[in-house]
């Protein structure tokens, strides 16, 4: 029973009076600064990250573990409330969370999605403890052609979230695409699309683009709303706690989350973003009714949450045994260990076991208080949505900006909130969907280079895709979901043909 | 002749297909390679040509298929909303006299203009919150998370309350 | 009217006396250095790697300062916007970059049209380190010397692939091809770890890393180091030879970090700085800290670090030839 005994020291350690403080107060920044609208974990933990440099290096550790879950949940909880992810992988949270929100759910929607997290967190700790070193090994085998593979399948998925027209959205898949082509092109340092400005020399950034797309759209969206019509919607806020039938709908979905979400955070690159749209694609693709997405769907939240949290607890594996970040966040993380002069690799485990399992008991201990804080806080988070909107709104779009001025203190970062803000509009009018060109954006240049690379290795022999057998396996995977995506809209389509 | 019956596909067909020409011609200088060696060029002008052929598809199907009407924009909350974000840049690298406007400032101006978004906008009350806002941010985000942002007045506050403290001594 | 004026101006005169005492301050400020809250700008995103360095060195060089140091990342263009800044910063000591000085020097050559004229703008005020980039091979490869290597590259022809992830990797890889005689084909990644997948499967035989990674690797019994770029061997890693013993090139092709400030900085400023960063520098503690990034202390006083800095400029315009690394802008 290694695992026990392991646990057991990371217990040990991670369970002082100290640790439990500083994992209490981890959890509480976190959240307070997750909750803001428009800022994400990634923001929050390096805004947070020199609070830690004086601590010891495990009482630091259980407070980083703690400021990154709970600026994860305070990331949903804006999701859910306002319709702002603060990064990725909470976009997919929006759709539904956000609806069920309006419907006076919100309460439901924000307990869901904790005691969901809390499950996978929990799963996602078992899993770290049980494969960190046999998965690891599978990820170690992940060269250039298989992450092309694995951003097609990812690409492929993201069209099943468009509750539009799948031309429609696969044409914005490609414009994100597109989008994230501008900068320096790595492989022969010529500059494309940057019009001889420096600040797009490194490419687009992330927040300005989200912050408009969805943040600022959203506030201009409800205010063209006329206000009666948002009191009606924050007067029924009543039931606080999820209802049985709630309950009862949402624990197979969180079930299968968070196995869908450990087994793809694992995986280097996509991890939780990659995990939370799998996840709401396969819950919409199992409903007997999928038209409910979209609409305030309880699994729509339960699924894609568990799965989000379960894949960024086991997206440690490849940092803790490889050394290797999977992910922004996980290179944050890998900073804030390097600063404690800790290298993360697979030393650390059997160097300093007390350091590693107390880690990942820590990881739970951090899941744990998140619960316990954040159950009683709903009636908070939903009250602060009864706030008259014109003081909310202008608070919100104040916080945003601020956010995303202070990732580097320049002030064109406003230029391009307020570009991308006008160009989220305008998709809103012609119906176009923004999140899949999100997904298309961040998977865009990591697909250009793992193909380049991979030809470039293969001395150009398009065959190296199908010759690597994870490669091909991922390739069968896109063939069968675009079977699934076509299959039923071609039937759909000739349906409305024959009705005509 | 030719009737638009889907106003929201031709809209959309119009800004996917003219992001499309614009990739084509801004990537018009770069190097196209061959499929072992891809220069620059290739991955965007692939793209640019899938993405001006889907906007076409969507385009001729909106002339043949009925669809909604595009909903009427409302000009205002759109206008005011942009303009709060492009002053609340400008001001924040604004100086006078070497002396940065900083965040105080912005932040109060960016609630006034972002408050006149909304129909029946009253400055008093504006101003009032924006007031209050603007120093919960300093405290938020100056005091509370340290971020190097620029606060004259809250620096020179705390060297005020520091000279006066030195005094007393 | 002018009634509404006179309680304007009442209500606007404690943000006058604010203003005035702003006013007042800069002249208080002039008389000693430091003053005021000191800002490092580190040019890379928080968290990175290289922001780990600066925040460091400001940890150990905030208590001998007796003000506050704050680090303001300023990140993106390849580290431009962050020289730009500094460049064009207020000469008074308070904005003081800390980032590889060679690298500033390496973008005069390694954009068309380079936003300020560092040699001209950018005056270092001390040094931190130096650090070689490294030559790996797999552990379990059979090359363990750069002969070895060499030899098996010269068999394999262009069918040989190695890895680089920056501007010096590729330059590095250059020279080592053309002093060897190899024409191994360079495989571009956007981070070092990137390539480790694929170097340990067999598909990359060599790669040419920076010191951070190689060290990482090598201590975690993952990659070999079989040789370094510097002229001379590093005190970290006395073991491991350089390019030149091994007869490939006669270049010093060495990283160093700096702490530098905008040209036109008060003598009594960088001296200052110069002070606290050999006091830093020079411990124990800070040689331990760079020798497990692979370097070395370089302790060189301002009038030196910045004609070491010059002489850079020059040195990268030739890597860039040598190399055929096309100019971005």
């Amino acid at each position: 029973m290694d695992i026990l005994s392991n646990l057991a020291t990371g217990f040990g350690a991670a369970g002082t009076w100290a640790n439990l403080g500083f994992a209490l107060i981890g959890c509480l920044l976190g959240t307070l600064i997750g909750v803001l609208p428009g800022i994400g974990p990634i923001p929050t933990i390096a805004i947070l990250l020199p609070i830690t440099y004086g601590l010891d290096p495990l009482s630091s550790l259980v407070m980083l573990a703690g400021i990154y879950y709970g600026a994860a949940y305070g990331g949903s909880t804006t999701s859910i409330l306002v319709n702002m992810p603060g990064e990725a992988s909470s976009i997919v949270t929006c759709i539904d969370g956000h609806q069920m929100a309006k419907q006076g759910r919100a309460g439901a929607a924000l307990a869901v999605s904790a005691l969901g997290s809390f499950f996978a967190g929990c799963v996602g700790t078992l899993f770290i403890c049980a494969f960190a070193p046999p998965l690891a090994a599978i990820a170690q085998q992940f060269n250039s052609p298989d992450y092309f593979s694995l951003m097609v399948l990812g690409l492929v998925t993201a069209v099943v979230l468009a509750h539009g027209s799948v031309v429609k959205a696969i044409a914005m898949i490609l414009i994100g695409l597109l989008l994230g082509l501008v900068g320096t092109d790595i492989n022969s340092g010529a500059t494309r699309y940057t019009f001889g400005v420096s600040v797009l020399w490194d490419g687009l950034d992330f927040l300005p683009m989200v912050i408009g797309m969805f943040g600022v759209v959203e506030i201009v969206k409800n205010l063209e709303q006329p206000d009666t019509h948002r009191d009606a919607i924050t007067a029924k806020f009543r039931d606080l706690w999820p209802k049985v039938s709630d309950v009862k709908d949402a624990w197979m979905p969180v079930i299968r989350g968070t196995l869908l979400g450990s087994i793809l955070g694992i995986l280097p690159g996509g991890g939780a973003v990659l995990a939370s749209f799998a996840a709401y694609t396969v819950e919409k693709k199992m409903a007997k009714d999928p038209s409910r997405f979209g609409k305030g769907a309880i699994e729509g939240v339960a699924a894609p949450e568990s799965a989000n949290n379960a894949a960024s607890q086991t997206s440690f594996i490849p940092l803790l045994t490889l050394g290797l970040p999977s992910n922004a966040i996980m290179a944050l993380m890998m900073g804030a260990m390097m600063i404690q002069g800790i290298q993360p690799g697979s030393a650390v485990m059997t160097s300093r076991p007390d350091l590693f399992w107390g880690m990942v008991a820590s990881m739970w201990i951090g899941n744990l208080m998140l619960v316990v804080i954040n159950l009683p806080m709903i009636g908070i988070w939903v009250k602060l949505l009864s706030m008259p909107y014109r003081f909310l709104y202008p608070a919100i779009l104040l916080f945003c900006v601020i956010g995303v001025y202070s990732t580097n203190n320049n002030s064109v970062l406003m230029l391009f909130t307020a570009g991308f803000a006008l160009f989220g509009y305008i998709l809103l009018r012609f119906d176009c969907e923004p999140a899949p060109m999100i997904l298309g954006f961040i998977l865009g240049p990591l697909m250009e280079e793992n193909l380049r690379r991979s030809l470039v290795l293969s001395r150009g022999d398009p065959m190296i895709f199908l010759q690597r057998p994870i490669s091909a396996i991922l390739l069968v995977c896109t063939a069968l979901v675009i079977a699934l995506i076509v299959l039923p809209a071609f039937r759909k389509t000739r349906e409305e043909a024959f009705q005509e | 002749m030719f009737r638009v019956k889907a106003p929201r596909d031709f809209g959309s067909a119009m800004v996917i297909m003219l992001i499309g020409i614009a990739g084509l011609y801004f990537g018009k200088d770069l190097t196209y390679g061959t499929a072992g060696r891809m220069g620059p060029g290739y991955f965007p002008f692939l793209l640019s040509m899938i993405i001006i052929s889907l906007g076409a598809g969507i385009g001729i199907k909106s002339l043949i298929v009925e669809g909604p009407p595009i909903a009427a924009p409302k000009l205002r909350p759109m206008f005011f909303v942009l303009i709060s974000i492009i002053v609340f840049g400008y001001l924040m690298n604004f100086e006078i006299y070497e002396v940065p406007v900083g965040l105080e400032i912005t932040a109060a101006v960016l609630v006034i203009i972002a408050a006149l978004a909304r129909p029946g906008f009253n400055l008093k009350e504006s101003a009032i919150f924006g007031i209050g806002l603007s120093v919960g941010t300093v405290f938020v985000f100056k005091v509370g998370l340290g971020q190097p942002l620029p606060t004259p007045l809250w620096d020179a506050s705390v060297q005020f309350v520091k000279s006066q403290m030195t005094g007393v001594r | 009217m002018s009634i509404a004026m006179q309680s304007l101006m009442r209500r606007l005169a404690p943000a006058a006396i604010l203003a005035a005492a702003l006013a007042v301050s800069p002249g208080a400020r002039a008389q000693q250095y430091p003053n005021q809250d000191i800002h490092f700008i580190c040019v890379f995103p928080p968290g990175s790697g290289a922001d780990v360095l600066v925040r460091y060195f400001a940890e150990k060089v905030r208590p001998l300062t007796g003000k506050n140091v704050i680090i303001e990342n300023r990140s993106g263009a390849g580290g431009n916007i962050g020289i730009e800044y500094v460049a064009r910063a207020k000469p008074d000591g308070y904005t003081v970059l800390v980032h590889g000085a060679s690298g500033v020097a390496a973008s005069m050559s390694l954009f068309k049209n380079p936003p300020v004229d560092v040699g001209k703008t950018i005056q270092v005020a001390a040094t931190i380190n130096r650090q070689p980039f490294m030559v790996l091979v797999d552990a379990k490869s059979p090359h363990k010397t750069l002969a070895d290597l060499t030899a098996a590259m010269k068999a394999k022809g262009d069918k040989a692939s190695y890895a680089t992830a920056a501007p010096f990797g590729t330059v590095v890889g250059e020279v080592y091809k053309l002093g060897a005689g190899i024409k191994a084909r360079e495989v571009t990644y956007k981070n070092a770890v990137d390539s480790l997948n694929e170097q340990l499967s067999g598909v990359l035989d060599y790669s040419v890393h920076d010191p951070v990674y190689a060290m990482a690797q090598q201590r975690e019994g993952r990659l070999r180091i079989l040789a370094v770029s510097t002229a001379e061997r590093l005190k970290a890693n006395p073991d491991i030879p350089t390019l030149k013993e091994q007869g490939v090139s006669e270049l010093n092709m060495m990283g160093w970090w700096a702490a530098m400030v905008p040209a036109g900085t008060p003598q009594p400023a960088i001296d200052q700085i110069n002070k606290w960063f050999m006091q830093v520098v020079g411990s124990d503690e800070t040689r331990e800290f760079l020798a497990k990034f692979g370097g070395d202390q370089l302790l060189l006083d301002s009038a030196k670090g910045q004609d070491l800095f010059l002489k850079e400029i020059e040195l990268w315009r030739e890597f860039v030839k040598i190399s055929k690394i096309e100019p971005q802008g």
